[in-house]
């Protein structure tokens, strides 16, 4: 007797790996905007300040007085603390996005495959 | 994910692992070496036909000529140089320490048989689990197609 196969079923999985490999990709594109805006805003940053800027945490610990004295921007720095904290959670968004959009392709793959031989459908 | 879809993943990677041990393509222990005594059996055939060859050469004055001929390659040689114990010795004391226990080809065969018959069930059951669960569970990605499309979900 021959098998029968949920062929709707394979179909529906290609295309949720499709839209899963599109998620993945969207994410990445927005991690690199981010990182961009970041580096911009950072240079922003360092080029007022008369002291070297990448550590924020040190700067941000002096009071407004003395951040005044040294053209420290200490809400800009804030922000950029905060979109720094953005970036690396949606980093690990990507990467898990990217770990399960690649499990999900290369399955989609062989059903793709599978569903194509002869006497399958 | 469930407990049950993790313990039925774990034992179908167990079972998976076993399989790549027992590939027919493989041989045990006692295997390799019937290879190499094969091997240097035919080294030895050959040696003995370039001995005469050789020896024909020497004696008509001609220039020696030892370049291994096609497919032939320089076990020939060694064992015209060395004798064929010596080069069965010294192969079986370079390769069998590295060829790791199997079982012979019977045994394998039977316990393939077994492993197949047994992912079959454990990667049906476990199809089913994520079908039955109804939450969004990915889904293995060496899982196989003819059994993930033959649970109806």
């Amino acid at each position: 007797m021959k098998k029968r196969y949920d062929i709707a079923k394979g179909e529906r999985l290609i295309e949720e790996a499709h839209a899963k490999m599109g998620a993945a990709s969207g994410l990445s594109q927005r991690c690199t905007e981010l990182t961009l805006d970041i580096n911009s805003q950072a240079r922003e940053l360092q080029q007022g300040c008369t002291v070297a800027a990448y550590d924020f945490a040190a700067l941000l610990e002096m009071s407004p007085e003395q951040q005044k004295r040294v053209n420290f921007d200490g809400a800009k720095a804030r922000a950029l603390v905060a979109m720094r904290e953005r970036l690396a959670n949606l980093a690990a968004q990507r990467d898990k996005s990217r770990a399960e959009a690649s499990q999900a392709y290369e399955l989609a793959m062989k059903l793709k495959t599978f569903l194509e031989t002869p006497g399958v459908r | 994910m469930s407990a049950e879809i993790i313990t039925l993943r774990e034992r179908i990677a167990t079972l998976q692992a076993e399989a790549e041990i027992h590939q027919p393509s493989l041989r045990s222990p006692a295997e390799a070496d019937e290879q190499l005594m094969t091997a240097v059996a035919r080294a030895a055939e050959i040696a003995h036909r370039d001995a005469r060859t050789i020896a024909g050469q020497l004696g008509n004055g001609e220039r020696l000529r030892l370049e291994p001929r096609d497919g032939e390659g320089v076990l020939p040689f060694l064992v015209m140089l060395l004798g064929e114990e010596a080069v069965l010795d010294g192969l079986r004391q370079s390769v069998l320490p590295h060829v790791p226990k199997r079982l012979d080809a019977p045994a394998r065969a039977k316990r393939l048989a077994e492993i197949r018959k047994e992912l079959d069930i454990l990667e049906r059951a476990e199809e089913r689990l994520i079908v039955d669960s109804g939450e969004v569970i990915a889904r293995r990605a060496d899982a196989r197609p003819e059994i993930v499309l033959e649970i109806v979900g």
